[in-house]
């Protein structure tokens, strides 16, 4: 068995200025980019102008300059390929070991990853590796320019509050960004961009967790949906079928408050708030939510919310432009029973 | 050597504010704090819940450690009620305003100091903490100790003859298994398993069970390394956001079916058409 032993831990950068640059990193899985890939070029544009530096995104893997065509036009000053068929799927010790490497060789002053589970995954073991700091989760990124240093913000205490996370004498400054807050930028055909290909080398012997087996489960479009019935402790195992309906009839999804994915009515996915997903959708209709702090910090932005509940004090009232007081479980079948007669008068004309 | 059966498990976890009972109160604009107590993090009751299990199916032995105030301890005790034989709180004032980077430090130093007594096969931590949701601990251990990971874990299996690991990870809208052989570090997902209650019996050996401290002298870890000048990171500012309350109609019309025609109503008022 191998001996545990403590590695090094986190020395100050003696010289700043020999760190240049701001990195990001495209995630890619199945042949398909994902979209934080492209989301984090917009922190990353705003970031290096107010660094005075150039963005450069790196992506691991073999036949991927299609993606790096893309974040090319996205954004990027340079897209650096680092080549090897080894690195098509994500591993944490690979990954870690390339991106350090070439962290030490090349020495970026920001490097953005996305907070998605791989991104959490590999952000901590790169900054423990080169003995930075991390921000995790960060919902707005911006720079000093005087400084020079990366303003990382997440909310905190339930989303009430906004944190700005700074990382003065580490290099490089790491954060990772939520998922669908940034905007996707507009491609730009004639972006001058200049894509780099490194073959690397992988040693398989460092390759200490093997993936044996891989599979998808089918994804709630909670962020894309324009309609959203989510539920919350009020309404119950059964009241989720019913919201169901309701979804389905009007074109939405359903979302779920933590306190009923905690309850186990509801799989995680369609957990809505700070520890969940944030969503803007046109129309958000909240069942029997309370209206804890976390969950308002992941719908606050929605258009018009409208919260049925049977406590008149609840406190989702306050974050609704429409509130109905009365049991979810009696009014949502009456909203179906009306969706249903229009769609049957509307088939009829 | 003499072949090695069972499993000697780490398992960490975090004294959290309750966070359900954290509520806004929109006309103050403040946080209410009176009488939110303070819990194990919900993950790490999946992780302590994942080490009991293995210990029950393949022997062994589980010890949980915590990072914290003194008061942490009521966690810990909470813990040797459900059935873990060993508890160490590491608490020291020069832990105190740590980041993730030596937070991982100071608990992946405790793990090597036990695996010095005992080889440790397995270090199982939450996911990530409701408080700070970062994720990033269980990794920075890993890291520390230089050790396999899986993060994220929904299901774990171990194959005690060959001693490895089979995990399976949920990712954003898809799932992988993977495997590696022990030692390594994972993170429990929330409601991997259902926490087991405490007993009786446990809740009174939980009482009078003597929890050891462990200082930072006593693990002989440099105090610039730990706490707030070991972290890399610092808190800049901290601002109160934007206030979201909305001006709220309301429709307090007790026949549902006039409820929902009302409510149709005016959302056709706001240019949504359901």
């Amino acid at each position: 068995m191998r001996k545990i032993t403590l590695l090094k831990r986190a020395e100050p950068v003696k010289d700043l200025s020999q760190w240049k640059g701001v990195w990001t990193l495209a995630e890619h899985r199945d042949g398909l980019l994902k979209d934080i890939s492209l989301e984090i070029l917009t922190p990353a544009r705003i970031v290096a102008e107010k660094l005075n530096t150039e963005v450069c995104t790196l992506i691991l893997g073999h036949g991927v300059e299609a993606h790096a065509e893309r974040i090319a036009q996205s954004g990027a000053d340079r897209v650096i390929i680092l080549d090897n068929p080894l690195l098509n799927e994500y591993k944490t010790e690979p990954y870690t070991d390339v991106i350090t490497n070439l962290i030490f060789e090349r020495k970026p002053e920001v490097l953005l990853i996305g907070a998605s589970r791989n991104g959490r995954d590999l952000s901590s073991r790169i900054a423990v590796r080169v003995g930075t700091g991390v921000s995790a989760d960060c919902t707005v990124i911006d720079a000093d320019p005087e400084k020079k240093l990366l303003l990382a913000s997440r909310p905190a205490f339930g989303g009430r509050q906004l944190a700005t996370i700074i990382c003065p004498n580490h290099r490089p400054q790491i954060a990772t960004a939520r998922l669908g807050i940034f905007p996707i930028p507009k491609p730009d055909p004639s972006k001058k961009c200049i894509i780099e290909k490194i073959n690397v080398n992988v040693d398989e012997r460092r390759i200490r967790t093997r993936i044996v087996e891989k599979g998808s489960i089918p994804e709630i479009p909670l962020q894309k949906s324009k309609i959203i019935i989510a539920g919350g402790r009020g309404v119950g195992e059964n009241g989720f079928r019913i919201l169901k309906e309701l979804a389905d009839l009007a074109g939405g999804v359903v979302g779920a408050s933590r306190a009923a994915v905690d309850a186990g009515w509801i799989s995680r996915e369609h957990q809505i708030g700070q520890t969940g997903r944030a969503v803007s959708p046109e129309l958000y209709v909240a069942c029997g939510i309370s209206g804890a702090v976390q969950h308002i910090a992941g719908m606050k932005t929605a258009r018009v919310v409208v919260a049925i509940n049977s406590d008149p004090k609840a406190l989702m009232f306050k974050y609704s432009d429409i509130g109905i007081v009365g049991d979810a479980l009696k009014i949502v079948p009456e909203l179906i029973n009306v969706l249903k007669k229009k769609k049957t008068g509307a088939a009829k004309h | 050597m003499t072949e090695r059966t069972g499993l000697n498990i780490v398992v960490c976890i975090k004294q959290v504010p309750h966070a359900e009972n954290l509520v806004i109160d929109p006309e103050t604009k403040t946080l209410k704090r009176e009488g939110v107590p303070a819990v194990i993090n919900p993950p790490d009751e999946n992780a302590v819940e994942l080490g009991l299990s293995l210990k029950d199916k393949f022997g062994g032995s589980v010890t949980v450690i915590t990072m914290g105030p003194p008061g942490a301890i009521s966690a810990l005790r909470e813990v040797i009620a459900r059935g873990v034989e060993h508890a160490i709180l590491l608490s020291d004032r020069a832990f105190a305003g740590a980041d993730t980077y030596p937070t991982s430090l100071v608990l992946a130093w405790a793990i090597s100091t036990l695996n010095e007594r005992q080889p440790v096969d397995l270090i199982i931590c939450g996911e990530e903490t409701t408080d700070s949701s970062t994720a990033h601990v269980g990794p920075g251990i890993a890291e520390h100790l230089d050790l396999p990971q899986a993060t994220f874990v929904e299901s774990l299996e171990v194959d005690i003859t060959r001693r490895v690991a089979r995990a399976k990870r949920s990712l954003e809208g898809a799932f992988e298994v993977v495997e590696f052989s022990l030692p390594g570090v994972v993170t429990a997902s929330l409601n991997m398993n259902v926490p087991r209650e405490a007993t009786l019996c446990g809740k009174v050996m939980a009482k009078r069970r003597e929890i050891p401290t462990w200082r930072a002298s006593d693990l002989k870890i440099p105090e610039e390394w730990i706490g707030l000048k070991g972290s890399p990171t610092r808190v800049a500012r901290i601002e109160t956001q934007e206030s979201e309350v909305r001006s709220c109609e309301l429709i307090t019309e007790a026949d549902p079916e006039k409820a929902a025609i009302l409510m149709i109503e005016a959302l056709k008022n706001r240019g949504v058409m359901l």
